[in-house]
């Protein structure tokens, strides 16, 4: 009897250690997400096409990605987004191509499930002359309005990667930001439950430039607690979020993860002077 | 050996293998089904495997004016405060064994602007000792060369509720360029309301906060963590625009190599104005 359980117990261990590893092969990055999501190859082609939108307003060949230009209504500036009703989650982009225009993209990812996410990166597109914009276009999780969702800062070779990467490489000592809402009430720790803005370069190292962003935000809002991830903050750190892990891979060091308290974008959505001082912050040092 | 490890091993080698296949599947399936995510764990290690920060915190500071007073609001009327002030050393000026005096100058203020008391506080900060070794935690200036001595902490209790204070700097060893100060208040916490906030935090902050304690925090009674939470001291901010009245820095303090703890260990995790 004693033999067989020791054999057993082997057995049960040496099945988990098996289980663990089919898992981790049969769990691919596509499960993030049940819209379209392009592989390698059409990733970099994408690139490449936001690559020339970035450079010279040229937007041929967006439709081979099922992007169609002048979908939404932009006052100056192109945009490509997908057809009206599909809604596959390949996303919506806004491009100035003024050579004045500060070299910021504002980004939100998760528009829709970080509630006011999209609409602040609307408007700080609008009221400040930015190079970029861009967010999802089918809801994070499933819904009646749209028969797909998934998250697309979790996919490496979604088009918002692509625009990142095309981006970085159009300005390499400019901003990608992503803006995001959490719930303090869902914090693990005292710091983050208590901040206003949580940032992070998805590192544990931040960079001077992101510094360069907190400081700035510090003194821009000095009512608000700024925290920094790993400093004060050991939360929400974008360390696995795909484009951050993309711009570090390709040397750049302008992503900056932005974690906004709800308080904090319903004031920012309220005031176009709170608006203006986090617009100068992204520009700022630039 | 028994008889029931005799029927296992009596089994067919193709029977033992289908059950193992089986088994296998089946415990796949599961791993996936709960979001096994191993993936995100390797991603997470892979992520974290650079390198990490030796900054341990960032805190607001605020530098004095010897002319133009610093005005800082309590959020409401208290019966005292604590002033954290920091004398900023030229490059080069701090040398072993080197001590700076500084003062400050402190009104208390009550809610009508009535100055309730005067305080010359006089401090001596040191930032090497005799040996050549560092006094306190590394701190800094991002893009400034100047040296930041030691902090000296003053308490100050009222005779009666004050509303805020007036801080102007004081006289200044040579080689003192600026003193910089923090302010805080204690937490306004009912007595109820300390003890919800001492459970609402996380482990950490709870173990950490009740590390003086002779018990762990689990074990302390409801008086004991009340008395913590409410111990806490928050920083307060000056009033009107920075750089009109007031000029706001970020300090920078790195991780200490025995792992101790800065001047701000009293603090709680909210006492650090940044991040």
């Amino acid at each position: 009897m004693t033999v067989l359980r020791h054999r057993l117990t082997w057995i049960v261990i040496a099945m988990v250690l098996t289980a663990t590893a089919l898992a981790l092969l049969l769990r691919s990055p596509r499960k993030e997400g049940s819209f379209h999501v392009p592989d390698a190859v059409e990733a970099r082609a994408a690139e490449a096409m936001f690559a020339r939108a970035l450079a010279s307003g040229d937007l041929r060949g967006s439709t081979d990605f099922e992007l169609e230009a002048g979908q939404l209504e932009l006052p100056a500036g192109l945009s490509l987004a997908e057809p009206n009703g599909t809604c596959t989650g390949r996303g919506a982009y806004l491009f100035r191509t003024d050579p004045a225009s500060i070299p910021v993209a504002l980004t939100a990812p998760h528009r829709g499930a970080d509630r006011l996410t999209g609409e602040l990166a609307g408007a700080l597109f609008e009221e400040h002359p930015f190079a970029a914009a861009a967010w999802n276009s089918a809801p994070r999780r499933g819904g009646e309005d749209c028969p797909h969702s998934g998250d697309i800062a979790r996919l490496p070779t979604h088009y918002l990667t692509a625009f990142s990467l095309a981006f970085a490489q159009r300005h390499p000592l400019g901003r990608v930001i992503q803006l995001h809402g959490f719930d303090h009430a869902r914090r693990n720790s005292l710091a983050a439950a208590e901040a206003g803005m949580i940032l992070s370069d998805g590192s544990r190292d931040p960079s001077e430039r992101l510094l360069d962003l907190a400081d700035c935000l510090t003194g821009a809002f000095p009512d608000t607690k700024v925290a920094v991830f790993p400093i004060a903050s050991d939360e929400l750190g974008a360390t696995t979020n795909a484009q951050g892990r993309a711009l570090r891979a390709a040397g750049f060091t302008g992503f900056s993860h932005l974690e906004l308290s709800e308080s904090m974008r319903r004031r920012l959505m309220r005031n176009a002077e709170d608006r203006a001082r986090l617009a100068a912050c992204f520009g700022a040092r630039l | 050996m028994s008889g029931e490890s005799r029927a296992w091993i009596s089994l067919s080698g193709l029977g033992r293998t289908l059950i193992w296949l089986a088994l296998i599947g089946l415990v796949a399936i599961l791993g996936q089904q709960a979001g096994f995510g191993v993936h995100t764990l390797l991603r997470l290690t892979e992520a974290n495997g650079g390198e990490v920060s030796r900054i341990a915190r960032r805190v607001i500071a605020y530098r004095l004016d010897r002319v133009r007073p610093t005005v800082f609001r309590f959020s409401q009327p208290v019966s005292a405060t604590r002033i954290l002030t920091q004398p900023i050393l030229a490059q080069g000026s701090a040398v072993p064994g080197k001590a700076w005096s500084y003062s400050v100058r402190v009104e208390l203020l009550d809610e009508r602007g009535g100055i309730v008391s005067v305080h010359e506080v006089y401090s001596r900060s040191v930032l090497f000792e005799s040996s050549g070794k560092r006094r306190g935690p590394v701190q800094y200036y991002r893009g400034s060369d100047d040296q930041v001595a030691t902090a000296d902490e003053v308490r100050i209790a009222a005779d009666r509720p004050i509303s805020a204070i007036r801080v102007v700097s004081g006289t200044v060893d040579p080689g003192v360029i600026a003193i910089d100060i923090r302010v805080g208040e204690r937490r306004p916490l009912t007595s109820a309301a300390a003890d919800s906030a001492f459970v609402r935090f996380n482990p950490e902050d709870r173990a950490r906060l009740a590390a003086a304690n002779a018990f762990p925090p689990e074990l302390l009674t409801r008086q004991e963590r009340s008395a913590i939470a409410v111990n806490q001291w928050r920083p307060i901010g000056p009033v009107g625009i920075d750089r009109r009245d007031y000029q706001m820095m970020v300090l920078y303090e790195e991780e200490q190599e025995d792992g101790a703890g800065g001047f701000e260990d009293d603090a709680s995790a909210s006492g650090e104005a940044g991040g």
